[in-house]
């Protein structure tokens, strides 16, 4: 039947995309993971009605105002290119921003323009794509309270990140020098 | 004889009949019973089973979702991302070797494709968890669902549309009901792919339960996300819900649903109510005396794009009532089919005076009255209620309006009660005349 051969096509063509798309999400970001470059990035608080959604706690950093030269330059959603400085201790810190993807041997990661202002100077609110931290349900509860209340009492937390040409894959979370979810489990 | 025993009483009546007559020998008689005794229990059996398999897979679908919200850390990276595909392609092997066979009208048809639009959820869902993908919620359904409506048009499945439908406006409503979500007409299309597999029900299975779903998911899911329009609808939006709502019943009163039952035409029951209701909400005096008309039609003709929407959906309401009338080759118009206009042209006058509020409580009465002679013209119980709910509603709102005293409102109650009784006692009455003639 005519018919009948035009679906089993359209359906092995469905049935490769299904498994195609979230196949190459796994794929880049475990490639990441293997080759990629250890960054470390010092997390802040965030509001806390903000801090849990569910099943991952949302990350906030330094610096993610940046100010440009002309706002107009800008759409919500772009691709910008955050170059880093990195120190011994493989701590990340904002150097200054790309609009073109720079060289691979720079120490770069790609964020996307969040918000847009005009005023009192033109300035863009950027957003990392390794801020969503996703943890396990049953501990979920323990991990946000220990992860606050190492924020309010000063404690040095930060994300531990595998960056590779721009691409990143957040690893873990780190209160001190200690994994968080690691932490929880002891 | 024990055909008798069966269900089919007016056609074992007949069978009898002709037992008696000497055109059909007994043995045939129940032959015949046989067959339609058993073609009638293995449809039963047939449904029961649609429906066991659906929410066997609808249960192990959403057990799948549960299952994300947990990240079991056992399991390193791989682990994970080799257990997220398992349903999937599970789910794909079962509607493939469906497909291959040829056996889409097998039973198992439905709970395959209800089963594998699961999957991909969960599938997509799973991975983002595991790398910690940025993914917002919306974005994720709306990859869910682009990925799913496919399984609609090759499995021919309505259950996964239906699932598709309530998905995309689980992921419209996003973007109405929460302002920090931003502006996204995607909606408008995603909810279009979703029609040539619905009008193809309506043409192939008019009278199916499923179609009947579809009926009402279809404009329930567009009266939600109406305002994703145009975010520019400010003081227009309730001539646009008008709009909206007259286009719904147009479309409801369309040959499409000539052989749908009022109580499964969603298009037309929706259409109406919501026309009724906002005519009520403007038929109030005291909302008109305290200004909230005169700022809500304070608005710029040329300058909001809600108001241009509106106009356009009244219009295209109108010119399918025309269509309507040309094809059934009616020549007039029945009450409803021209409010969108009235309304519009109220509308336009409630800027300068109160004289449309009164409009619009004669017209309410107007409709109510004309409900109620049709009804009892048609000798129809239903058509009359409706009348003398509309008159009630309007009575009883109206009475809450003025300050009369509660004495008088509490007298006027009971006439109202009294003629609900007297009208159905009349109309059931003259009902016995008519059949004992």
């Amino acid at each position: 039947m005519k018919t009948n051969k035009i679906a089993i096509v359209a359906f092995v063509l469905l049935a490769a995309l299904q498994i195609y798309l979230p196949a190459s999400w796994a794929i880049e970001s475990a490639e990441t993971l293997s080759y990629g470059k250890v960054l470390k990035f010092k997390t802040i608080p965030v509001d806390p009605k903000d801090l849990f959604r569910g099943n991952y706690i949302a990350l906030n950093f330094e610096n993610t105002r940046i100010t440009v030269s002309d706002a107009d330059d800008w759409k919500e959603g772009d691709n910008i290119y955050i170059v880093l400085n990195v120190d011994e201790g493989q701590f990340a810190t904002y150097s200054h921003y790309e609009k073109d993807k720079p060289r691979p041997d720079i120490n770069f990661v790609t964020a996307t323009v969040k918000h847009i202002s005009r005023s009192p100077e033109p300035y863009v609110e950027i957003e990392y794509p390794f801020s969503k931290f996703y943890v396990e349900e049953s501990i979920a509860k323990a991990a946000e309270t220990a992860y606050r209340n190492a924020i309010a009492e000063g404690h040095n937390t930060y994300a531990v990140v595998m960056a590779e040409n721009g691409k990143t894959v957040l690893k873990d979370v780190y209160i001190d020098s200690k994994s968080l979810t690691d932490g929880l489990k002891d | 004889m024990d055909y008798f025993a069966s269900k089919h009483t007016a056609m074992l009546k007949d069978l009898h009949e002709l037992v008696e007559a000497g055109i059909l020998t007994e043995e045939t008689a129940q032959q015949v019973s046989e067959y339609y005794d058993k073609k009638a229990s293995t449809k039963g059996n047939r449904r029961l089973f649609v429906a066991f398999g659906i929410l066997g897979a609808v249960l192990v679908g959403s057990g799948l979702i549960l299952f994300i919200e947990h990240n079991w850390d056992l399991f390193s990276h791989l682990q994970k991302t080799i257990f997220a595909f398992i349903p999937l392609v599970l789910g794909q092997i079962l509607c493939g070797t469906l497909l291959f066979r040829n056996r889409l009208e097998s039973l198992w048809k439905e709970a395959a494709s209800v089963f594998l639009f699961f999957s991909v959820g969960a599938c997509i869902a799973l991975i983002s968890q595991i790398y910690h993908l940025k993914y917002s919620e919306e974005k994720i359904l709306l990859i869910w669902m682009l990925l799913s409506i496919p399984i609609v048009y090759i499995m021919r499945s309505p259950m996964s549309s239906l699932l598709y439908i309530a998905g995309i406006t689980w992921y419209g409503g996003k973007y109405a009901f929460d302002y920090h979500e931003g502006f996204s007409r995607l909606y408008w299309l995603l909810i279009a792919m979703a029609l040539p597999y619905y009008i193809n029900l309506l043409q192939r299975k008019s009278i199916n339960n499923f179609t009947s779903l579809h009926n009402w998911f279809i404009p329930i899911s567009m009266s939600l996300c109406l305002t994703l329009l145009t975010q520019d609808y400010d003081e227009a939006l309730i001539l646009m819900y008008f709009g909206y709502f007259s286009l719904i019943f147009a479309i409801g009163n369309s040959s499409l649903f000539s052989a749908v039952n009022t109580g499964k035409n969603g298009f037309k029951i929706i259409g109406f109510l919501g026309m009724l209701v906002i005519l009520f909400i403007s038929s109030n005096f005291i909302a008109f005396d305290r200004g909230f008309y005169k700022s809500i039609h304070r608005f710029n003709f040329v300058k909001d794009d809600g108001f241009i929407f509106a106009l356009a959906l009244i219009i295209t309401s109108g010119i399918v009532t025309f269509l309507n009338h040309r094809w059934a080759g009616k020549s007039k118009l029945a009450l409803w089919e021209y409010t969108g206009f009235i309304f519009l042209a109220t509308y336009v006058l409630n800027e300068f005076t109160v004289v449309a509020v009164i409009l619009y409580n004669i017209y309410i009465f107007a409709a109510g009255i004309t409900f109620i002679f049709l009804g009892s013209k048609r000798n129809h119980l239903g058509l009359m209620n409706l009348g003398l709910s509309i008159i009630a509603v309007l009575a009883i709102y109206k009475f809450f309006e003025s300050d009369l005293s509660y004495q008088l409102k509490g007298v006027l109650f009971m006439l109202v009660g009294a003629a609900f009784v007297t009208f159905n006692v009349i109309m059931l009455k003259r009902r016995r005349i008519y059949e004992n003639q």
